[in-house]
């Protein structure tokens, strides 16, 4: 099962590509890991951040996606970025895309952290590794 | 049969007969110039549509090979096919949608692109790529330059597929012999082979030529004096054969060395940061982009902030930076900034901007507004 990871953040998409189980993952193509649109994109903008992300997806014959779930009030509420990109992947992509709370990441590390060898040192692709780990079966 | 301009007559016998089994396609023009074939364009009076009949020679055996490779591949930027047929042996044709624009080469040597445009056009090859080089399907072009590539109202369609070969089980093909100039290095030698990387190496060149970069078809003109001292010896002692063979072996030189392209002949508006991302994408065979979809994510971050440059007759032009244009103009060998409003007309000189070396304008105008 190959699994893209996406944090969104801002106007970026941190991605990390797992394949394989829980127990037993790779990390795939680990220089596809950062998209990003502008704050005001345009089609063009728009086109180039699909063909990508679709490229990518059929190269790597993903199965799921898994995007980190926006807050919708309060404090941490997601901002137009995330929420356009958000668009555009629920929009284009062929895959399935299931959203994970960064709470769940949480829960999963009290007992899976051990299987998470692969993990990325910086901060944001660590999370979107996280959030792959997650569709893993 | 009508048809105003093109004499049927004049027409060769493998094209009289593709005619004459497609009774609803009405010829309007006839092209010859391709290396393995013709092409007739006109009108499909049932599907009422313009179409292209592409005729080319085939080995035996081989007959399907070039529309069944492509009728697998269904994506906006690869080329359909209506209709195939076979008329001997050796000698087949299909039928696809015409490309108003012609090919690249002509496309490129027609109009100035801007670099919204270039962007968009490589990005639409590499979205192609993809679905040649999808789990599956696992094609390589081994042939990708300007001549095959076609354009219909700014949209690009990989063509040509005379070359394209399946990859094996180890991800490689063999290589092809087609166009040395855009023969990647690993293509070269005894141990020569084709993977997806390689037709990477071909989009980058095609990048290189969309962005403004030079190369020329005259293969002498990438000899070296040595080269050229070899090549009359050559000449005095050998025939054509020798001499081909001596002008190849000094291209492949060249091409290993990874010294073919000429990267100062990208014009000076073209941020270094997509200036480098091509240079990667032409790179020796391992340190280049492995796919087309880190080719492709490269492109999409450098997007962002992208000055829209274009060669005008008038100079470079800087179009719809914050809702400005502006155009490096020459008067008697003094270069200055002309600027107006996007979409306005006029362009008035500026006094805001220094006036002198294309050189110095050119750094003043990137410094005062800011761009990559």
């Amino acid at each position: 099962m190959v699994v893209i990871g996406v944090l969104l953040k801002g106007h970026q998409a941190r991605i990390v590509t797992l394949s394989g189980t829980r127990d037993s993952h790779v990390l795939k193509s680990p220089k596809f890991n950062k998209l990003e649109l502008p704050a005001y994109p345009t089609q063009d903008d728009v086109e180039v951040f699909v063909q990508a992300i679709h490229a990518h997806c059929v190269k790597e014959g993903v199965d799921k996606i898994v995007i980190n779930k926006r807050n919708e009030s309060g404090i941490g509420a997601g901002g137009a970025g995330t929420f356009l990109i958000e668009g555009v992947l629920l929009a284009v992509c062929k895959a399935v895309i299931e959203p994970s709370h960064l709470k769940t990441i949480a829960a999963t590390d009290k007992t899976n952290a051990h299987l998470k060898g692969q993990r990325p040192g910086t901060k944001d692709l660590g999370v979107a590794y996280d959030l792959a780990f997650e569709g893993l079966a | 049969m009508i048809s105003t301009t093109v004499d049927l007559a004049g027409l060769p016998k493998e094209a009289q007969q593709a005619l004459s089994q497609f009774p609803e396609f009405v010829i309007s023009s006839f092209n010859d110039s391709g290396a393995n074939g013709f092409v007739m364009m006109g009108r499909h009076q049932v599907l009422n549509k313009d179409v292209a009949i592409k005729i080319y020679y085939h080995d035996k055996g081989q007959v399907d090979q070039e529309p069944a490779l492509v009728s697998r591949v269904l994506h906006d930027n690869v080329l359909k096919v209506y209709d195939a047929r076979k008329l001997d042996d050796t000698c087949s044709y299909y039928m696809m949608p015409v490309a108003n624009e012609g090919d690249l080469a002509g496309f490129l040597d027609k109009y100035f692109i801007s670099l919204h445009l270039s962007h968009k056009l490589l990005c639409q090859l590499l979205s192609g790529l993809s679905a040649l080089h999808a789990p599956g399907i696992s094609l390589v072009h081994r042939d990708l330059k300007p001549e095959n590539l076609l354009i219909h109202d700014d949209i690009l369609s990989i063509a040509d597929f005379g070359s394209v070969r399946r990859l094996g089980e180890d991800g490689r093909a063999p290589a092809s012999r087609h166009s040395i100039l855009y023969r990647p290095p690993e293509a070269f030698g005894d141990d020569a082979f084709f993977d997806s990387s390689s037709d990477v190496y071909q989009a980058g060149m095609v990048g290189y030529l969309l962005f403004g970069g030079k190369l020329t078809n005259d293969l002498l003109k990438y000899l070296t004096v040595k080269d050229l001292l070899g090549l009359a010896e050559v000449r005095r002692t050998g025939g054509q054969f020798e001499e081909s063979r001596f002008v190849d072996e000094c291209l492949e030189r060249r091409i290993k060395k990874n010294t073919l392209l000429d990267w100062s002949s990208l014009p000076c508006y073209v941020p270094a940061s997509l200036a480098k991302i091509l240079k990667n994408a032409t790179k020796a065979h391992g340190q280049r982009y492995p796919s087309v979809s880190e080719f492709l994510a490269a492109l999409a971050r450098v997007k962002k902030g992208l000055p829209d440059w274009i060669d005008t007759v008038d100079g470079p032009m800087l179009c719809n930076w914050k809702k400005l244009d502006y155009l490096i103009s020459e008067n008697k060998g003094v270069y200055c900034i002309k600027k107006g409003k996007t979409g306005g007309g006029s362009l008035r000189n500026s006094n805001s901007f220094l006036a002198g070396e294309f050189s110095d304008v050119f750094e003043d105008l990137k410094v005062k507004l800011g761009f990559p």
